[in-house]
């Protein structure tokens, strides 16, 4: 606790995860989150890939670690390394497919399965600039959402629509209490630290 | 935040690379890939990789104009006598009737970087895909393969990665002769779920797939080295449809790590990280993701020659590498982003090369016994899992 003392205001790490069908534009989501901006073609993520943004909320300054998995099923076996011990999860799907929304939908039952009752969800139903194309009505996803205790958004990373919110209302929804994992690893951090460098 | 610091001696160029992303990262607090693969702004095709002016290497792949060493481009042109021996109509043949005959010195001049021009016919002969295509079910397998019916589902996940896998390669898009890789590797990767129905397709092999006609050019010889790679060099359920050949290389990796580096393993273990959970690509994109393209090929030029332990002599020698780095790292992410950052960077394949063949030492049978008892594992908890939910 010594060390926060200096600080102005108290950095919160809080570990999110995304979750979703291949495609659904989960990359894409982070890369606009964290830099602003859209690749037409966005690499595919194998295993996952990792990020950071800081966002500030009222008085308060949160540091995301985000997580981003690769969409294929047969990762699966993967996830759980992924969303344990996570504060907030965005679970994705594609407007433009039935599919990935039932995909979505899985997702969401394996994680309320953990019973990590403090965990943020989020659903984003993303890719919402191709109206014409769309498969998922936002009343469906919405009435699934409120059901099912999550917050909902329809995003577009492509067109920058409530892509900043969508994280933004995360941070607001986080509960005050760091995350459970985020204390214990900067303390055992902070202990190691000397020994590293005495050690050879 | 990131914790990996830039090897006591490693040449200036490199650190100025190196300080340049550290100062990146420290600005935006975050990390991207910095693997080069940005837009390309020329095609270079096969120019050789001397001059300074080049913004892509021989693969068509982007790289950084200051952190081409010119020490690399020096020992490129160096070539193994070997090879010049080797070189000819006969190629293909000589190197097979060599591997047949183990000659040691096709494995040193391999060890030591088989030449752009020979690589073709260096992997298609090495990795045994020569003989798999002989040996095939029937005479134009791969031609008969096109024609066949793809599963939907693997035809829909094939298509969302073609244009995601190397976007920004120059090469990829269009080769000198105007064709597109995405026309390439969709008929490799249709072809390959086709002769592997139970894999189908395993989003990885995108990767593998396209790096192999990158650096092949021919398609059908392209083919049979991924299928020979997939299906006998490693284990043949890498990409399986429960990815278990990759969960179970990796707890291996860890128990030889615990023997070849304890020091990091140790380390690892105390900060909690699970190799498959934070670099799965380095097997499932066989390093063609994470190295630089020209080390990647040298890696790929032995690994066809030598099989699956070189893929562990690598994972090994990086951790060993970069030890320093590794145990100065104050959690998980730290652990991520510095084996990234290093990887990427390790344009050095020499270095990377000798340190794996002489300073990590590995049997067959080690690596045999440990993936007995990690499968065994594995088997007792799945049984274990479905008693308790049937």
């Amino acid at each position: 606790m010594a060390s926060n003392a200096s600080a102005a205001s108290v950095t919160t790490q809080a570990k999110l995860v995304l979750l979703g069908d291949m495609g659904a534009g989960k990359s894409s989501l982070v890369l606009r989150f964290v830099k602003g901006q859209f690749h037409e073609y966005q690499e595919s993520t194998i295993g996952a890939a990792f990020l950071t943004q800081t966002v500030c909320v009222d008085d308060r300054t949160i540091k995301f670690e985000i997580w981003d998995t690769a969409g294929q099923e047969r990762y699966h076996s993967l996830a759980p390394m992924y969303y344990r011990g996570a504060a907030a999860a965005i679970i994705v799907y594609d407007i433009q497919s039935q599919s990935s929304f039932a995909r979505a939908k899985s997702w969401v039952r394996e994680l309320q399965k953990q019973g990590n009752a403090s965990l943020v969800m989020a659903l984003a139903g993303n890719k919402c600039d191709m109206e014409e194309k769309r498969e998922v009505q936002a009343e469906e996803a919405e009435a699934y959402a409120a059901e099912n205790g999550l917050f909902f958004m329809e995003t577009s990373a492509k067109a920058a629509v409530n892509v900043t919110e969508l994280f933004h209302e995360i941070a607001v929804k986080l509960p005050r209490a760091p995350a459970p994992t985020a204390p214990g690893v900067v303390l055992t951090n902070q202990n190691r630290a000397p020994k590293n460098s005495q050690c050879c | 935040m990131f914790a990996c610091c830039r090897r006591a001696d490693d040449g200036g160029e490199r650190g100025g690379r190196d300080d340049a992303l550290r100062a990146r990262l420290e600005t935006n607090g975050t990390f991207h890939a910095p693997t080069g693969r940005t837009i390309a702004t020329n095609d270079v095709g096969d120019a050789p990789e001397t001059s300074r002016e080049t913004t892509t290497d021989a693969y068509g792949f982007a790289l950084d104009p200051d952190a081409v060493a010119t020490r690399e481009a020096t020992r490129e042109r160096r070539e193994d006598e070997y090879w010049t021996r080797a070189r000819g109509e006969t190629t293909e043949r000589t190197l097979i009737e060599a591997r047949e005959a183990r000659d040691p010195a096709l494995k040193r001049a391999t060890r030591r970087g088989v030449p752009m021009d020979l690589r073709c016919d260096a992997w298609f002969a090495a990795s045994g895909a020569r003989e798999l295509m002989r040996m095939g079910p029937t005479e134009g397998y791969y031609e008969k393969l096109l024609l066949m019916r793809v599963d939907e589902k693997v035809v829909d996940q094939i298509e969302l990665d073609l244009a995601r896998t190397f976007p920004a390669n120059a090469r990829y898009e269009r080769d000198a002769n105007g064709v597109e890789g995405n026309d390439v590797l969709r008929r490799l990767l249709y072809a390959y779920a086709r002769h592997n129905r139970k894999t189908g397709y395993c989003q990885g092999m995108n990767y593998i797939a396209a790096f192999l006609w990158l650096v092949m050019g021919d398609e059908e010889k392209a083919f049979w080295t991924f299928t020979a790679l997939l299906d006998v060099v490693l284990p043949n359920d890498v990409h399986a449809r429960d990815i278990k050949g990759t969960i179970s290389q990796y707890k291996i990796l860890h128990k030889l790590l615990d023997v070849n580096a304890p020091k990091v393993a140790k380390h690892l273990k105390e900060l909690d990280v699970d190799l498959v959970m934070i670099a799965s690509k380095w097997l499932l994109c066989l390093f063609v993701e994470s190295f630089p393209a020209t080390t990647a090929a040298r890696v790929l030029d032995c690994i066809t020659y030598e099989g699956e332990k070189v893929w562990f002599r690598v994972a090994i020698a990086m951790m060993k590498m970069y030890e320093a780095e590794i145990l100065s790292c104050m959690s998980l992410p730290d652990v991520m982003l510095c084996l990234k950052h290093a990887y990427a960077n390790q344009t050095d394949a020499d270095a990377l090369l000798t340190f794996a063949f002489e300073r990590v030492s590995l049997a067959n049978k080690t690596i045999a016994n440990y993936r007995r008892i990690v499968e065994q594992k594995m088997y007792d908890e799945d049984l274990a899992r479905t008693t308790r939910n049937p």
